[in-house]
């Protein structure tokens, strides 16, 4: 906790939940590093601390390349082989999930935490995607065939793909896209996790069928109180089901708060600006955005192989001070509910 | 009936089907296009909307000549594309350009950026090689390339680079009609903003026409002129943005409308810059 001994403003509890006391994961000064040759390291994840409480939606918002599938590998030791994290902790339900070896590993994934893939071909194509989420079950509960059959059944009809059995015997490829999500969905609900990783699960949906699955995930938060990291690159989705917000940044978690605040009242110049990169609401009945240039931010993000001095944001920064070229900024605690990476708050 | 001048694109009654199951197997039909009529005007947008299997890409796929309908008209400046005509199709083709969804998969991987940008001149035999480079380097510098970057092969270029070497080869040729078909799915945010201003921009400075087809309704109200929605195969409805957002008249608009995701509590600071 480094971050709270360097400024006195951020008291011990440098993190929001709902409730300080009671939560699932808390994840603190996480540090992954890639290493492509000796001596060519790159950080991808600086210093990322955050906390999740039991059926809490907390959205991380960020634009590719910011860490954000990183994040959520490195919480399951799914990280490639060129990646290694370098400090912090993860600790779930008070174990250090970084301590655990691949077998423990193995009873957590699916069971206790499991992810939500943006990447359909996750599913075996020459599986049929019943047998695929009884799998799933038999892998963590010792239970006969015809009760984990049974179980899987009753997920399917939970998503709304029960009631028959064209669904359960299909193959994969029989299926349409966003069928094929739920059954990814059902996969990662099977066990009653009590935490989804959701990868950006509605990236390749088409608009209806996303709102239909984004539906579907908050009545499971609602029934189950299942908590959900769900990871999206467009602030718009997350408004619809998020409780709170991580605004991600070239491997750090700059600003954090809850959705309304942090939606109507941005801290971090950065999120200020992705916001007002979003389509807004008006401008699809007032005529006068028509041809208009849409906002946007200038440049691209930082090159995780060029480590500059400073603020990793300041080139592209509206409010840049000398200062932020100077040094990097440390997490601090505006409000009670909010944290945010920038030497305007004094960071 | 349809509005002065002659209009760029005119689609009448064009029908598409697909034949699925082998001989062996039961056969059934879809329906990919069933009469659809439609019309592009000149240096405007007409943006294509609809959820995933209703036809939008083979419509653009007809456009192109990538598909071959079953029957209907196309009509371009006054000529039917799909009648044995005397001009030929080729060079028709060229003022009708395509951009995919997928940049990745679209440009060679063992091109540079000034290759890929370059091969449609050579294409067309068009100019000197000098000539030639020299609007490459054009080229690159409107769609906000760095001319240093020529040498680059697609996988050292971001998603939204990419996605700019591919609009500036659509446009080498002085395409009158650019088909984007889900260019801008998939980019992040602020990266889909900067390829819609070099749209927008493109679009002021030379007479050109997009037709902008997508399964998002988010960008519309800046980009466009007219939206056509697009179910099971047929045009259910053509109207202006700010109609068609206030009184949708179509079930399927309708649906698809109050499933968009958008910003209602939205940070409103469009004015402050």
């Amino acid at each position: 906790m480094e971050v709270a001994r360097a400024n006195p403003a951020c008291t011990k509890k440098c993190h929001v939940s709902g409730d300080p006391a009671r939560y699932l994961l808390r994840v603190r000064d996480l540090t992954v590093q890639f290493c492509l040759d000796v001596g060519r390291e790159f950080t991808v994840l600086d210093t990322i601390s955050f906390d999740i409480a039991p059926g809490e939606i907390v959205g991380l918002l960020g634009e590719s390349g910011s860490g954000k599938t990183t994040t959520a590998l490195s919480l399951l030791g799914l990280l490639p082989p060129a990646a290694r994290v370098t400090n912090g902790s993860v600790r779930f339900r008070g174990r250090d999930l970084l301590s655990l070896n691949e077998n423990q590993l193995r009873e957590v994934r699916g069971a206790e935490i499991s992810v939500i893939c943006q990447d359909l071909s996750v599913l075996n194509p020459v599986m049929r995607v019943g047998d695929q989420v009884t799998e799933v079950i038999r892998a963590h509960r010792r239970w006969t065939a015809r009760r984990a059959h049974e179980e899987a059944e009753a997920v399917f009809a939970a998503i709304g793909l029960g009631g028959s059995d064209r669904i359960y015997s299909a193959y994969p490829h029989q299926l349409s896209g966003g069928q094929r999500q739920r059954i990814v969905i059902a996969q990662a609900l099977a066990c009653k996790p009590a935490l989804v990783i959701a990868d950006e699960p509605t990236a390749w949906l088409d608009a209806t069928t996303s709102a239909e699955v984004l539906d579907f995930l908050k009545r499971q938060r609602k029934l189950s109180d299942t908590a959900f990291l769900f990871i999206s690159h467009d602030p718009a989705t997350l408004a619809t089901l998020a409780d709170r917000i991580m605004v991600m940044y070239a491997g750090q978690i700059v600003e954090n708060g809850p959705l309304h605040d942090l939606y109507t009242q941005p801290l971090h110049p950065y999120t200020r600006a992705l916001l007002q990169c979003a389509p807004q609401q008006s401008a699809r009945t007032d005529s006068k955005y028509r041809g208009r240039r849409l906002a946007c931010i200038p440049g691209s993000p930082p090159d995780p192989m060029e480590v500059l001095p400073g603020c990793s944001f300041s080139s592209r920064c509206k409010d840049r001070m000398d200062a932020c070229d100077a040094r990097s900024p440390e997490q601090v605690q505006p409000s009670a509910s909010r944290l945010v990476r920038c030497l305007k708050y004094g960071g | 009936m349809y509005p002065t001048p002659e209009p760029l694109v005119q689609v009448r009654g064009l029908c598409k089907t697909y034949t699925q199951g082998h001989w062996w197997q039961s056969q059934f039909q879809i329906h990919a296009l069933d009469n659809v009529n439609l019309s592009v005007s000149r240096d405007s947008t007409l943006a294509l909307v609809g959820e995933s299997g209703s036809g939008k890409t083979t419509l653009a796929m007809c456009l192109v000549g990538l598909e071959q309908p079953d029957a209907g008209e196309i009509w371009f400046e006054g000529e039917n594309l799909l009648a044995p005509s005397t001009r030929e199709p080729v060079s028709v083709r060229r003022e009708i350009q395509l951009i995919f969804q997928d940049s990745a998969g679209a440009l060679n991987p063992r091109m540079s950026a000034a290759q890929i940008i370059e091969e449609p001149l050579l294409l067309r035999r068009h100019g000197r090689s000098k000539e030639r480079l020299e609007l490459v380097s054009e080229m690159m510098a409107r769609v906000g390339l760095s001319t240093r970057w020529k040498d680059r092969l697609p996988h050292e270029f971001s998603g939204g680079q990419r996605q700019r070497v591919a609009i500036a080869r659509a446009l080498v040729l002085r395409p009158k009609l650019l088909i984007l078909d889900e260019a801008l799915a998939g980019l992040d945010l602020s990266i889909q903003g900067q390829i819609v201003n070099v749209l927008l921009d493109l679009q002021a400075s030379e007479a050109l026409s997009f037709l902008y087809i997508s399964h998002n309704l988010e960008l519309i109200g800046h980009f466009v002129g007219e939206i056509a929605v697009m179910y099971q195969g047929s045009i259910v409805e053509q109207a202006s943005p700010s109609e068609l957002f206030a009184h949708p008249q179509h079930p399927h608009t309708q649906a698809l409308l109050a499933s968009m995701p958008v910003l209602k509590l939205a940070y409103s600071a469009h004015n402050e810059g």
